[in-house]
């Protein structure tokens, strides 16, 4: 038996993920009632099934009047002694977004439910209210009229609301009449009524309500079992189901993080794509599928809904286990959400259009805050780098190979025994010796602080914790012990207002030696991750901070962490510094906390394919600072594999290479030629175009727009891009990528929507101006589609050095590619990178313009952009603007000139250019590009100037 | 996708047109060219040209091009003394270094804040000025380090001299032994002849007779009784092989799993294994649990019984008392003349043979001696006098067997002093055998020149197997120096869930035999850093010369 055993786990490990170690649906008992619901609601004839819950009159919110808010009393059918109230916000800023709420009021149990996501997901946890909304009421109905055409429409019985934009229903909440708030109840009460097994319907006692047409009631309401583990469930059932549906849309987008296309295909339905409903429930998944709902290690419950006409976001506050089936049909998609636990809190984004619900939702949730500069090249990561020696090997070997770095990292084996902070001296005798060498090149590195914190007496972070009386508790009150890397662990909860000092301590020079300045963080394994847990996590009846089970909560603790990890860097310099903590996992709001990545990927074809959408997924939710791991983290890659995964990487906003200890090195300087060739050129491209990527996490800084762009959200009228989810653009640079994902392909097709003429990066091959078309575009092994889109100007820089901090004063190139109006427009952003100066205004913020100008001219200019954009307090001239006041030009390069110019002059000099014959950007031929080359124009970055074509 | 700066395209012989490009001829001479390497002065005379060419000849630009801090020429020859043509292949800055060795470094390395300790200078940080010229404490301490490793050279070679001295006497001693040897083995090869005929005489004596007895059911039963057996042992240790593996995949299992892989299969396989091999104990206490062992062990069969059954000559006992009657004939009467055998001249022995057959054979005739003395043919089942033919026979071919061994490995040994293997002049041969070992991390590391490699344990007594010695750098021509700067020991025991260990050993010159560092950059694949006095090559030889140059190149 033992022997069988064995051999079945070696086959295991050779398949993916162990589906079994993670619940599906029928296996909560409160997703198995809530899906029940939707059930019945198919099966009841049409019109047949009418919510059971039903509002009063409105008031003014009490404590909000004079301001957008009021509240309605709810009440079932089903329990009409259970009463609920309704509260609708409108807020004063994003151009008219609502926030709905309900919960369960003046309960006889102990009980409430959880209603703090907010506080850990918004900026303001109770956003000012607009004072312009109005609501006028009937019986039947009350209706909210505000923004810019907008309105709420609520139908007091049976309940249902819908938001209208211009008379069109937009998002209707309870349009299927799937709500429904499962109300405390004490379990001795309830017993009397006879629960039956699982899955089985009470049995009615005279004089109940029938309410078996719409609720199901079942043994598992109060305590649960699920393989070897006993949840004892004290709140009893409290699950939450709602749906919303999205009439006039044929896509959503969202729900995040999911190894699923960018379209979300349905979950139930004739067109059922996946058997189970997208879960969002963060757990450390041991290899992961490239094509599945299940739940991964981040979740953001934010949907958008989009057609060519308009645009819809919707925001659940909700950080319980939930569960979300997709539907498509003819006219509309519906939704429909079962959560364990919490209040329903839901934000209506009215857009109109994708750029407006990236604002929107930064004005609740945040933006990306500008990482450190260096944080956005290239990173060198492996599972584990062993030593000291081993790390300035990779170092050394890396300038040997003139490959650029910036960040090596060291995962867990760093650490004795797991003992995070606590370096192993047999391998790392002088970290610091160690960190100051790494930083004389201008580099950095990053050190993995997971979570679980080994519970012996000789470590210093366990008593602390202990001592503070700040560790996640067990149902019974002890402290929760588990399993992980270290061995028996315990777990800080970070929900507690006293970790935060604590830890912040904890990595003040001061107190962790061992550190230094270039040293940042890894916070991995934060779902968090319990090896002999509940779905490799921690039990959902263990206690937080307030009391709180972590059912409630269980979605924000990777944030929590986060957050206090990434306060604490800031805090340990002054002045601050800008923070660099990766996390595995997250929740809406982490990306004001760092970077993300996709967790442990397979090297093979399907996850470095399945990446684009799961990063692109990840984007329009806010969480922009990510990308996989280069290479997939567990097996070996084929050099082509690893090749195409550089070039993914390379344009994902967050560029590691990583692999797991059982794999084979691969750091690029191993390969022989060609491969180390190709490598070496793409990470170099990436450092080539590090300015770009600046502006668009400056960009993203500001707007909160997402950095990588997917086609619908950039051309929102086109509904041919609106399922294309394996190319993209990058912010608002006008640059077009995409990865080349499939084995042995020579050539790639990639679509562009928009009537401009597009230049091949690396060739300036144009393609002309034409309405909606596919190229086809050859793809050897060293190329992948990389293309300019007319009338974009790139700043980049050409002069790669060993790390990037070293580029800051080398001069720039500008490429100006034309559109067909012979026009191009682009930005360049600086600062020092690293600190907080920007926010005082020590920054270049530019604007680049190339403005056609006679039969075969024009202007290139640059102009302080600062002003244009309405910043206020931020001069040209300012601290950073003459520290790197000697910048310069050093090369225009202008794609899809078709004639050669007389002159180029700038202030009336002549300059020294050069002329390739090529098309133009207004013709209609393919070809090499018209190329006008300047050299030295003697401008420089900070100032405004001229250049003159004539 | 070249990583060349974007599009160089060529300004070339328009900008010869431009009249701003034009006239500038200010004289210059290469040594005043920034970043210039020397070896190049004379590619970059003035002559009497305005433009200058670049290196590869793909274009001309006027003079003041040259290190205006822009690329003009494709192989970047135009910015020696700039970072302008960073990423073009090759382009590189020459530092002086004046007091020290003279340096190269890439184009990139140029004013990018670093002051590159291969430019100790500080020529090329010229535009901030930032980097001060330490040539003469760099230079200063690299001879002195220089110095340092020429001693150690020195000192080293010395002992590596004892190596070759030793290799050669082993050389001639293993020639003389060779010598010694074949003779031997030529006189061994026709006694074993002799033997071998007088045994094939002995035998097929007591065939006849065992014919006959072989009919009896008695033996047609122990037949098929030693047949169940051998099938029995057969699927035995066919079961134990299996045992066996299951066992080692289990303590792999056990000693290699990641104890804190979530996966806990693994962690019950490895408990339920620790408890099959040291049951918890139960009610009982210590004493009775071995007790019941020891009974056990009472009752079972050992294999030393089961071979003696097994190999028990069925057939010698079928004919145990007919030998008993025969064997004093034998003994008395023709065994003089098969004595006589020991005797006979190898020039007289084939007509000695006929002779001493005939006479056997009338002796029979007359009856002077019984049949059984007539062949030494049969199977071993004969009587004694056939069986101590075997063994004259036997022990003397394992005599001749040995003796070619000897002379085989002689030979082997001597190939590889002469060959190869054992280093540029035998000097390996020395540190055969030899082992160094180091204590790292919770383990000690030992390798056995051209033995084995492994790591024990600190904390028990368990080992592994790294892996034996395979080859020499398999990536370096056979003889080089190269050749000789690594060791591989490979197939050393399986990881779980891993490869076949394995271990590179990375040799330098060294005063004394050691184990410096160890290091495990790939899962169970370990890297080790061994000096050696069997690297010190005497410094005078052209090997002194070309390490010196080494040296330079590393500096550079």
């Amino acid at each position: 038996m033992r022997f069988l055993l064995l051999l079945s786990l070696g086959i295991a490990a050779v398949l993916a993920v162990k589906q079994e170690d993670f619940k599906q649906c029928s296996q909560s008992s409160f997703c198995r009632r809530l899906k029940a619901i939707a059930s019945r609601q198919e099966a009841a004839p049409k019109g047949a099934f009418v919510s059971p819950y039903s509002l009063g009159s409105p008031i003014d919110t009490p404590g909000a009047s004079d301001a957008s808010s009021w509240t309605w009393p709810m009440r079932s059918s089903l329990y009409p002694e259970i009463q609920f109230d309704l509260r609708v916000d409108v807020l004063e800023q994003g151009d008219g977004i609502v926030r709905v709420r309900v919960d369960e009021v003046g309960s006889k149990t102990p009980f409430r439910r959880y209603n703090e996501t907010a506080k850990w997901v918004l900026l303001d946890e109770s956003p000012r209210l607009s004072s312009s909304a109005k609501l006028s009421s009937t019986s039947d109905r009350s209706t909210i009229s505000y923004g810019a055409g907008l309105s709420l429409e609520i139908q007091h019985s049976p309940f249902r609301i819908t938001q209208l934009r211009d008379g069109r229903p937009e998002i209707v909440l309870n349009d299927r009449s799937l709500f429904h708030m499962e109300h405390f109840r004490i379990k001795e009460q309830e017993s009397a009524e006879e629960l039956l097994g699982e899955g089985a319907q009470t049995v009615l006692k005279g004089g109940e309500l029938d309410r078996s047409w719409f609720e199901e009631t079942d043994a598992d309401m109060f305590e649960e079992h699920w393989k070897k583990w006993r949840d004892s469930k004290p709140k009893g059932p409290e699950g939450l189901s709602i749906d919303l549906s999205f009439p006039g849309v044929q896509h959503i987008y969202g729900l995040p993080e999911h190894a699923s296309p960018l379209s979300l295909p349905d979950t139930v339905g004739p067109n059922a794509h996946y058997t189970e409903p997208y879960r969002l429930f963060n757990v450390d998944i041991f290899e992961y599928l490239a094509d599945s709902p299940m739940s991964l290690y981040g979740a953001i419950p934010l949907l958008h809904a989009h057609s060519s006409k308009h645009s819809v976001g919707v925001l659940d506050l909700v950080a319980s286990d939930t569960w979300v089936d997709v539907l498509h049909t003819s006219d509309a998609v519906h939704t429909h959400w079962m959560s364990e636990s919490g209040i329903l809190d839901l934000l209506f984004l009215p857009g109109p259009r994708p750029d407006d619900l990236f604002s929107q939702y930064a004005l609740l949730t945040g933006p990306t805050p500008l990482p450190p500069q260096w944080s956005t090249a290239y990173h060198q990561c492996r599972w584990n780098y062993i030593d000291e020696d081993d790390v300035l090997e990779v170092d050394q070997k890396f300038d040997e190979a003139d490959i650029p770095l910036d960040v090596t990292w060291l995962d867990i084996e760093y650490a004795e025994e797991h003992r995070y902070f606590h370096w192993d001296q047999k391998y790392f005798a002088d970290p610091v010796r160690m960190l100051d060498k790494v930083a004389d090149k201008g580099r950095k590195m990053v050190a993995i602080i997971d979570p679980h914190i080994k519970r012996v007496d000789s470590f210093r972070i366990y008593t602390d914790a202990r001592d503070l009386d700040i560790l996640i508790k067990k149902s019974d009150g002890s402290n929760f012990e588990g399993w992980c890397w270290t061995g028996n662990s315990v777990w800080v909860d970070f929900f507690n207002p006293k970790s935060w000092d604590w830890w912040t301590r904890m990595f003040q020079f001061s107190t962790w030696k061992e550190s230094s300045p270039a040293l940042f963080i890894w916070n991995d394994m934060n779902e968090p991750s319990v090896f002999d847990g509940p779905e490799i996590s921690v039990p959902r009846d263990t206690i937080h901070h307030g009391g709180w089970e972590n059912r409630d909560l269980h979605n924000i603790n990777g944030m929590a962490f986060h957050n206090q990890t990434a306060q604490a860097l800031i805090a340990r310099e002054t002045p601050n510094k800008r923070p660099f903590v990766l996390s595995r996992s997250f929740f809406a709001g982490s990306q004001r906390y760092g970077a993300i990545w996709t967790g442990d990927n397979n090297a093979d074809w399907e996850h470095l394919h399945g990446q684009t959408a799961m990063i692109l997924s990840n984007n329009i939710a806010g969480m922009s600072f990510c990308g996989a791991d280069v290479g997939g983290f567990f097996g070996n890659p084929s050099t082509e594999l690893l090749v195409r995964w550089y070039q993914a990487g390379a344009f994902a906003p967050f560029f590691r290479a990583h692999a797991h200890i059982d794999t084979r090195r691969r750091e690029p300087y191993l390969f022989d030629e060609p491969i180390r060739g190709y490598i070496r050129d793409i990470i170099r491209l990436r450092y080539q175009m590090l300015p770009v990527w600046y502006n668009a996490f400056h960009d993203a800084s500001v707007t909160g727009t997402a950095i990588l762009r997917p086609q619908y959200a950039v051309f929102p009228d086109d509904e041919r891009g609106f399922a294309i989810d394996d190319q993209y653009y990058i912010g608002s640079e006008g640059l077009l990528v995409k990865p080349v994902t499939v084995q042995g392909a020579t050539t790639t097709q990639v679509y562009l929507s928009d009537n401009q003429p597009y230049y091949d990066y690396f060739s300036h091959r144009l393609y002309p101006a034409a309405s909606s078309r596919t190229i086809t575009m050859d793809t050897p092994l060293d190329k992948f589609p990389v293309l300019i889109r007319g009338g974009s100007i790139l700043p980049i820089r050409q002069r790669v050095r060993r790390a990037s901090p070293l580029m800051w004063q080398d001069p720039f190139t500008l490429i100006v590619a034309l559109a067909k109006d012979g026009s191009a427009r682009g930005q360049l952003y600086l600062d020092d990178g690293v600190g907080y100066g920007h926010e005082r205004g020590e920054l270049v913020w530019r604007d680049l313009t190339f403005t056609p100008k006679g039969k075969n001219g024009g202007l290139l200019s640059s102009s302080n952009k600062v002003h244009s954009e309405g910043l206020v307090g931020v001069a040209e001239v300012n601290a950073w603007a003459q520290v790197i006041g000697h910048v310069k030009v050093e090369k225009v390069v202008i794609l899809g000139v078709d004639k050669k110019p007389a002159s180029v002059k700038a202030g009336g000099v002549d300059l020294q250019w050069h002329y390739d014959e090529g098309v133009g950007a207004k013709g209609k031929k393919e070809g090499g590009a018209g190329k006008l080359v300047i050299k030295n124009p003697g401008v420089s970055v900070v100032e405004s100037w001229e250049i003159e074509v004539a | 996708m070249r990583a060349a700066p974007v599009p160089v395209e060529l300004l070339g012989a328009l900008l010869l047109l431009l009249p701003s490009a034009l006239g500038d001829t200010k004289p210059l001479t290469p040594a005043s060219i920034r970043g210039l390497n020397p070896a190049l002065y004379d590619r970059y005379e003035p002559g009497s040209g305005v433009a200058f060419t670049c290196l590869d000849g793909s274009r001309s630009i006027p003079w003041s091009a040259l290190n205006d801090d822009y690329c003009d020429c494709p192989d970047g020859s135009d910015e020696p003394g700039t970072s302008a043509c960073e990423g073009v292949v090759g382009a590189t800055f020459y530092c002086k270094n004046e007091g020290h060795i003279p340096g190269v470094i890439l184009s990139s390395r140029v004013n990018d804040g670093i002051c590159d300790p291969e430019c100790c200078d500080g020529s090329d940080e010229w535009a901030s000025g930032a980097c001060p010229n330490r040539c003469f404490e760099i230079g200063k301490e690299y001879r002195a380090q220089r110095e340092a490793e020429l001693k150690t050279r020195k000192t080293g070679a010395k002992i590596r001299g004892t190596y070759v001295k030793w290799a050669t006497g082993e050389r001639k001693r293993l020639e003389d032994e060779l010598e010694k040897k074949r003779a031997e083995v030529l006189q061994r090869e026709v006694e074993v002849e002799r033997a071998r005929i007088a045994l094939e005489r002995t035998e097929a004596r007591s065939k006849e007779e065992l014919e006959k007895r072989k009919g009896s059911p008695l033996y047609t039963t122990l037949l098929t009784h030693r047949s169940a057996l051998t099938r029995l042992r057969a699927r035995t240790s066919r079961l134990e092989k299996e045992l066996e593996a299951l066992h080692n995949i289990l303590d792999e299992l056990s000693k290699g799993y990641n104890p804190n892989y979530q996966d806990m299969a693994v962690k019950a396989a490895v408990v339920g294994y620790g408890e099959l091999l040291n049951p918890p104990q139960a009610d009982g206490t210590d004493g009775t649990d071995v007790k019941v062992e020891e009974g056990s062990e009472q009752v079972g069969i050992e294999d030393r019984e089961l071979d003696e059954l097994e190999r028990k000559d069925l057939e010698g006992v079928l004919l145990a008392d007919l030998e008993g009657m025969e064997t004093e004939a034998v003994d008395n009467e023709a065994g003089l003349l098969w004595k006589i055998d020991e005797y006979i001249p190898d020039a007289l022995y084939d007509s000695w043979e006929t002779v001493r057959d005939l006479a056997i054979e009338w002796m029979i005739k007359l009856g002077i001696v019984g049949k059984g003395a007539k062949s030494g043919g049969a199977t071993t089942s004969d009587g004694p006098h056939v069986a101590a033919a075997k063994e004259a026979h036997r022990e003397l071919s394992n005599q001749l067997n040995r003796l070619n061994n000897d002379v085989r490995s002689a030979q082997e040994t001597w190939a590889k002093l002469s060959g190869n293997e054992f280093g540029r002049d035998g000097e390996w041969k020395k540190l055969d055998g030899t082992c160094v070992d180091k204590v790292s991390g919770d383990y000690t590391y030992e390798v056995c020149f051209f033995g084995r490699a492994t790591q024990r344990s600190n904390k028990d007594s368990s080992s592994n197997f790294l892996g034996s010695f395979t080859s020499w750098n398999p990536h370096a021509q056979a003889g080089t120096d190269e050749y000789y700067t690594q060791q591989l020991y490979l197939n050393g025991a399986k990881c779980w869930n891993g490869p076949m260990r394995s271990a590179t050993v990375d040799l330098s010159c060294g005063t004394t035999n050691a184990l410096l560092s160890v290091s495990e950059p790939e899962k169970c694949e370990y890297r080790f850093k061994v000096t050696s006095p069997a690297l010190c090559y005497p410094v005078e030889e052209g090997g002194g010369a070309s390490s010196g140059a080494a040296g330079v190149k590393a500096e550079l």
